[in-house]
């Protein structure tokens, strides 16, 4: 291969200046012959080598696919020719078997023994030596044998006799001891005895011609059995593969057996040794016109190649100036081969028209880049044949996938893929505008664009593409970025639907113009006046306006309007059918961009139906107020009407009393007074259960030293009880020197409610009040637990739900006579709730009932305020000067009757007590004033005393109302009015003794 | 009988023993020791007795014959006369109070396990005789053993001579059938009477075809017919080609033909039709379904001229008391449709049980000889088994003075010189006739 060759053409003919500058330029670089030889002998090397691998291994497998083929075949026919002997073997002692003689002699038993040993004597079951028969009876017992080897045979099939006698089956064994066979000898279908062969060597058998293949049939146990090769024998496997270390060997199982067919390598590949020099030969010659071509080819193709270069070279350095021609050229080498040639001359042509072409080119590509639309141009059978750069600048300005823009242009074709496609473009672009945009309009497609996330819109056109006859060739696409146009043209319209279908009545007048017309109304505006879009539009407000607007609110709005200024105001309108109503309107001013204004914008609203409501809504609130005035009025008037009398029959009736009386008389004057007392009662109940009803009862807590309150209360209990022989007993000592906020009066009201009615029902035992002291959250408040109990008739289980309920006196059982206005318990409920606490009873008939009640209270540090009457010293001081200020005369008599220790006056109203107050010398120590009376009421007379009307020495004058209003209110009242104390009419004559006393005293 | 004889002695002392417990009053020390003593020597002889006398409850009867090979027909009818004899006895209360029963063994035909068959019948120590089957040959090798373990042998049907005429002495064997040496005189004088000048033999290669071979060869002189032809059979030979062609060619009128039912049928299935050859048998091929064999067509081809040679035939003599007494057991025990004809291998039925009843009256004998002994007046049942013996058994039969048996009148059944109780005069040809049953030869 170190063939020394002559340096290919480049590097003498390299004296070209500018081919010297590149070869400097470029790195030193491998000639085209080394690099082919380099390329080419290694990849042939590669190949020739990959080849030789391939046809060796081919070689190989054949060979020994071939070998294979041979030895099974081989086996095949050892096996064949081994079953063909034991064939025959089995088959003749089968035979014999069968024999008459045999089976005779099995039967002739005292004369066989004449033939049968020379029979024996004979009998060759196999051929060649070492082989033995035998005969036996049906027992298994030797009846004739010929040198049988009995122990050899016990051996190999111990259990033949089974097999053969028993079963009556033909037993086979092939061992490496040899083949032995029994069979059974049948009379009438029975085994009655057996024949049996053996021979020891089992190869000598076989017909087998000498080979240069051997086989050997080896046992189960590796052991060998027969062969075709006496080498072989009494070897086990391992032995003979040990032996058969260089040679080919091949094993096939054959029934219960294997058979190994051995052959040496030297004699099984021995016919194609020689073909190896050959095949080393060829690989050579091959390597060695490889090389041969490839430098002849090599040296043809670079003098072509170095010419072209020359001439390329030549043409850079010349420019324009002279074309070479290819005549030159052609005419210096004939040599050259054609197809280098032409190449050389296209290329030539190409170059030349390549420089021409590009400059205009250049031009075109220029404007169509600088396009801001974007140009695809697309010929008929819908390639490609240009695009503008706009399209990737906006692809990357976009994020959109160029390809994406392409496809959409495309999609666009494809939608008109009929032959008539450009043509009806085309058309309408020239012709009908309206239909450009609608195809406009659907010619828009939409593409999300990747980095703004924002929809990205393009208008495509479609134009015809045209040649110079007129024919078309294709279509151009031309598309442009509408985003921001259809974005704007979107929120428009959604601005204006949301006016349209806003509730409140909108509209737009131009105020720029004399007339002011509306320029737009929206549906509610229609809705509203009943006025349509159409009929409003161009009209002034005014068509709303009718004899019930308002000038006022008319001027008010053209003054707004002057000033440029929003207004509210509510104005009567017109609808179109003429109907009024209230329209709430605000009007604001549209400022342009240089604060001038050209628009008005009216919000209105129909607020007839709020007017009604509201106008509807305080003439109810006023029936309401009134009506509850009136009954507080009405209250307070049968309150007063009631007590009035009562006071009188009372106040008279003590009067009557304290007369010289009859017996008679007495007792007649003293049951009138406890019907009188007891109609107090009632009247007093019934009033307060109409107050609780009406939401008039109310609750007043001042200090109070509950225990002295309630030890008063036990004091007149205990008295009671004793005339009605009970025993009481009571357990209050809990509360002892606390002072608690309480209504005390309530209190007071409820226990003797609940005690009056346990001595009612109680004729026998005992009545007890106790009272407990609680802690209640939160800190500080705390509830007093009232328990009142008696040994009464009780009340029945399913009536004690029904108590505290109005009106509902418990039946009983005895018809015993009750009194009161049953509304006792009613009225103590309610007044236990109004104190914040709850009332209960449990009872058990004739055994008694409890009742327990709780009041929210305080615990406080404040004075007390007299919760209990002091009882003052009746006796000391002089005696007091009372005016009585009181218009019925009834009263004014019970108040003097009952004021029998005091000098009294008596004025029948406020004017005559002023007149009297100014007029008397002696100092008047107590004022006992009736609140209601004509001319001047008592409060107001208060007034003026302590204004000093009635003279300066009165205007700190003690003044006692005495007043059937017994309400809080009216309390407060007096107290407003300037009096200092308060008692309620009727009142008992001695609370009022005691309070005259108390405060002529304090005068004093 | 030593053996009974030295027990009585043994007895004696252990009675008079007793006796002198029994005399003793009240030498306590004494008494305890002797009751010992007693108990010392009764036990064993107690022990003895007993396991004698349940080990041997009954007495038995082998029979061994072919029971499942080609002569089976012959086997089971031996097998229903003895058990229709054994059957009576025992109604009769058996011999001695003893029961008798029928055991069964099968040699197939085969000597080899005729043998077998006889020692394995030499522990049975209750055993009174063996009735021996068809096969001659069997009977033959059965021989030697059967006179080495001393059984005595009733031949039932095998008719080779040498069964009888055999060098033991003293010969057990004794026979209640044909006698080949006789029978060959039989069928050659038949021959004659049928006006035969020459005949062809076909025998069986075994002892009983060469036994026949001599006798007929001897009659045939004496008769003076032809014999054209002796060819022999081996067994379970299935060609007879040759040798019947032979035999056509030959001048031969009527085969003699001495074989059993397989090979017999070969022989008469090559028989050519156009040859109208009468067949005057031995009885071998009576053993067996001969007709099964060859078809009532071939019987019908040859003109229903099979001639066989029998001992008995319950048509021959429907007037003998015995006879029609068998019959009717026959039917009730085996076939309720039985005839006189279709009873299958009726000789070997009607011989079987008068060898059986020949054997109960021979022990009778023995045992009344025994009664006869002064010693003890009542045998035990082991002492009347041990009596039973074949020595003694075979001198009773030899006793014999007269049995009215099925076949004949024995009168007497043997004798010293001749230990076959059916003679040449006791033979007569059968013929099978339409039905394919055998009919005594006078009838047609």
């Amino acid at each position: 291969m170190s063939v020394a060759l002559p340096k290919p053409a480049p590097s003498s003919k390299a004296s070209i200046a500018q081919n010297d500058v590149q070869s400097q330029q470029a790195p030193a670089r491998a000639t085209l012959y080394d690099q082919l030889q380099k390329l080419v002998l290694s990849r042939v090397m590669v190949v020739v080598f990959a080849f030789t691998l391939a046809i060796c291994a081919l070689f190989l497998w054949v060979g020994e696919s071939q070998l294979e083929e041979r030895h099974s075949l081989e086996i095949a026919r050892f096996t064949d020719a081994l079953e063909l002997s034991i064939d025959n073997v089995r088959t003749n002692i089968v035979t014999l078997a069968a024999n008459d003689l045999l089976i005779n002699a099995m039967i002739d038993f005292e004369m066989r023994d004449e033939y049968l040993p020379l029979f024996f004597q004979s009998l060759r079951i196999a051929k060649g030596e070492n082989n033995f028969s035998a005969l036996y009876d049906f027992s298994g017992e030797l009846v004739q044998d010929n040198n049988w080897p009995i122990a050899q045979v016990d051996a190999m099939a111990p259990d033949w006799k089974k097999t053969v006698l028993n079963q009556g089956e033909v037993l086979e064994i092939i061992s490496p001891q040899g083949l032995l066979i029994i069979t059974p000898i049948f009379i009438s279908g029975q085994p009655e005895g057996a024949l049996a062969g053996f021979t020891e060597n089992i190869s000598a058998l076989m017909q087998v011609d000498p080979k240069q293949t051997a086989q050997v049939l080896f046992d189960s146990n590796q052991q060998a059995v027969a062969t075709t090769d006496a080498t072989y024998l009494d070897l086990n496997m391992d032995e003979f593969l040990e032996l058969s270390r260089n040679s080919f060997v091949m094993q096939t199982p054959y029934k219960n057996f294997n058979v190994l067919s051995t052959q040496s390598f030297s004699s099984a590949y021995a016919a194609s040794i020689w073909l190896l020099p050959i095949f080393l030969m060829a690989i050579l010659g091959t390597l060695f016109s490889s090389w041969y071509a490839v430098r002849l080819a090599s040296e043809k193709s670079a003098e072509t190649l170095q010419r072209l270069h020359k001439s390329l070279a030549q043409q850079l350095l010349d420019e324009d100036m002279e074309p070479i021609t290819h005549g030159q050229d052609t005419s210096n080498d004939i040599d050259e081969a054609l197809e280098l040639y032409n190449i050389r001359a296209s290329f030539h042509t190409l170059t030349t028209e390549v420089l021409a072409l590009s400059i205009s080119n250049n031009k075109i590509t220029n404007v169509i880049n600088s396009l801001s639309e974007f140009l695809i141009v697309v010929d008929n059978e819908g390639h490609l044949i240009l695009e503008n750069a706009t399209i990737k600048a906006a692809s990357a300005a976009l994020g959109i996938e160029h390809n994406e823009i392409i496809s959409q242009a495309f999609d666009l074709l494809q939608t008109d893929t009929s032959p008539s496609f450009s043509t009806k473009h085309y058309r309408l672009n020239e012709q009908n505008t309206k239909a450009v945009d609608e195809q406009a309009q659907n010619n828009r497609v939409e593409a999300e664009s990747e980095k703004s996330k924002a929809l990205c819109i393009i208008d495509w056109r479609v134009t015809r593409f045209v040649n110079k006859a007129g024919e078309t060739i294709g279509a151009i696409v031309t598309g442009q970025d509408v985003s921001e146009r259809v974005a704007l043209e979107q929120n428009i319209k959604m601005r204006n639907k949301a006016l349209e279908a806003s509730p409140v009545a909108v509209s737009i007048a131009d105020v720029s113009k004399p007339w002011q017309p509306l320029i737009y109304v929206n549906h509610a505006f229609s809705t509203m006046t009943g006025f349509s879009f159409e009929e409003a539009i161009g009209q002034n407000c005014k068509f709303l306006q009718g004899e019930q607007t308002q000038a006022a609110s008319i001027a008010a709005i053209r003054q707004a309007i002057t000033k440029n200024e929003p207004l509210d105001i509510e104005i009567n309108n017109y609808r179109k059918n003429g109907d009024l109503f209230v329209n709430s309107l605000s009007i604001m001013p549209v400022f342009n961009d240089d604060g001038s204004v050209q628009y008005y914008v009216a919000v209105q609203q129909d607020i007839t139906l709020e007017k009604q409501t509201a106008l509807l809504l305080s003439q109810a609130k006023d029936k309401a107020e009134q009506t509850m005035e009136s009954q507080a009025t009405f209250f307070a008037s049968i309150n007063h009407e009631l007590r009035t009398p009562i006071n009188g029959i009372n106040g008279m009736l003590k009067a009557l009393m304290k007369t010289e009386l009859t017996e008679k008389q007495v007792k007649y004057a003293t049951l009138a007074n406890k019907s009188a007392d007891n109609l107090l009662l009632i009247v007093n109940d019934v009033l307060d259960y109409s107050k609780a009803e009406s939401g008039q009862l109310s609750i007043e807590q001042h200090p109070c030293d509950v225990h002295n309150l309630l030890n008063d209360i036990c004091q007149r209990v205990e008295a009671q009880c004793h005339s009605k022989s009970l025993s009481f007993s009571r357990c209050i000592d809990e509360l002892k020197g606390h002072t608690f906020l309480i209504d005390a009066m309530r209190v007071q009201q409820v226990i003797e409610n609940l005690i009056n009615n346990a001595l009612k029902f109680t004729d026998t035992g005992a009545i007890s009040l106790a009272v407990k002291l609680h802690h209640e959250q939160p800190e500080g408040e705390y509830s007093l637990h009232f328990c009142i109990k008696d040994s009464g008739i009780g009340i029945d289980h399913n009536h004690l739900v029904d108590i505290f309920k109005s009106f509902k006196q418990v039946k009983q059982a005895s018809n015993k006579v009750t009194t009161g206005t049953g509304l006792g318990l009613t009225i103590s409920k309610q007044l236990v709730e109004l104190m914040g606490g709850k009332i209960k009873a449990t009872s058990t008939v004739n055994e008694g009932s409890c009742f327990h009640f709780s009041v929210r209270t305080q615990i406080t540090e404040a004075p007390i305020s007299k919760c209990s009457v002091d009882v003052p010293d009746l006796t000391a001081g002089k005696i007091p000067n009372v005016l009585i200020v009181e218009d019925n005369e009834i009263n004014q008599e019970v108040l003097i009757a009952t004021l029998t220790d005091t000098k009294t006056i008596v004025a029948h109203n406020g004017i005559q007590a002023l007149e009297i107050l100014q007029k008397i010398k002696v100092p008047i120590d107590v004022i006992l004033m009736d609140c209601q009376m004509p001319e001047l009421d008592g409060w107001q007379t208060t007034r003026m005393i302590r204004d000093g009307e009635a003279g300066e020495k009165h205007t700190d004058a003690p003044i006692i109302a005495i007043t059937a209003f017994t309400t809080s209110s009216d309390k407060q009242k007096c107290h407003d009015a300037g009096m200092d104390d308060y008692l309620s009419k009727p009142f008992q004559p001695q609370s009022l003794q005691e309070k005259v006393l108390s405060w002529s005293n304090k005068r004093h | 009988m030593n053996k009974s004889v030295t027990k009585r002695v043994f007895l004696r002392p252990i009675f008079s023993r007793i006796k002198i417990l029994m005399s003793i009053s009240v030498n306590y020390d004494r008494f305890f020791v002797s009751i010992l003593v007693l108990l010392a020597g009764i036990n064993p002889l107690h022990a003895n007795t007993d396991t004698n006398v349940s080990e041997y409850p009954e007495l038995l009867i082998a029979i061994d014959a072919d029971f499942s090979a080609s002569a089976k027909e012959g086997g089971e009818a031996i097998a229903r006369g003895a058990q229709i004899a054994i059957d009576e006895i025992n109604q009769k209360g058996g011999i001695h109070g003893l029961m008798l029963r029928l055991i069964k063994k099968d040699h197939r035909g085969n000597p080899a396990r005729g043998i077998k068959n006889i020692q394995s019948l030499n522990d049975v120590n209750n055993l009174l005789a063996v009735i021996g089957g068809v096969h001659t040959p069997v009977a033959l090798a059965q021989l030697p053993y059967i006179h080495e373990q001393k059984i005595l042998y009733l031949g039932a049907w095998a008719a080779g001579t040498g069964i009888v005429e055999n060098q033991f002495s003293p010969n057990y064997v004794f026979r209640a059938s044909v006698r080949d040496e006789l029978a060959g005189n039989v069928l050659i004088e038949y021959a004659k009477s049928r006006g035969f000048k020459c005949v062809a033999l076909v025998l069986e290669r075994t002892g009983w075809g060469r036994s026949n071979l001599n006798s007929i060869r001897k009659a045939a002189l004496q008769h003076n017919i032809k014999i054209v032809s002796e060819t022999w059979i081996n067994w379970r030979q299935t060609k007879f080609d040759n040798e019947m062609s032979a035999i056509a060619q030959s001048s031969a009128e009527a085969i003699l033909l001495v074989a059993n039912v397989p090979e017999g049928a070969v022989v008469i299935k090559h028989i050519p039709p156009e040859k109208k050859l009468a067949i005057i048998s031995h009885w071998g091929i009576a053993a067996g379904k001969f007709i099964d064999l060859i078809g009532l067509e071939r019987l019908k081809q040859l003109n229903y001229d099979i001639n066989v040679l029998q001992t008995f035939h319950f048509a021959n003599n429907k007037q003998n008391p015995q006879n029609r007494k068998l019959f009717e057991q026959y039917q009730q025990h085996y076939d309720a449709q039985a005839t006189h004809y279709n009873v299958p291998a009726q000789v070997g039925v009607a011989q079987a049980y008068d060898l059986v009843n020949m054997l109960y009256l021979a022990s009778l004998n023995v045992i009344a000889d025994k009664s006869e002994d002064n010693i003890v007046n009542n045998p035990t049942s082991i002492e009347v088994i041990q009596s039973l013996n074949a020595d003694a058994l075979a001198d009773s039969l030899l006793q014999l003075k007269r049995y009215k048996g099925a076949v004949k009148d024995y009168l007497p059944p043997f004798k010293e010189s001749m230990q076959d109780a059916l003679l040449s005069e006791d033979y007569f040809m059968t013929r099978y006739n339409e039905m394919g049953y055998l009919s005594p030869y006078f009838e047609q």
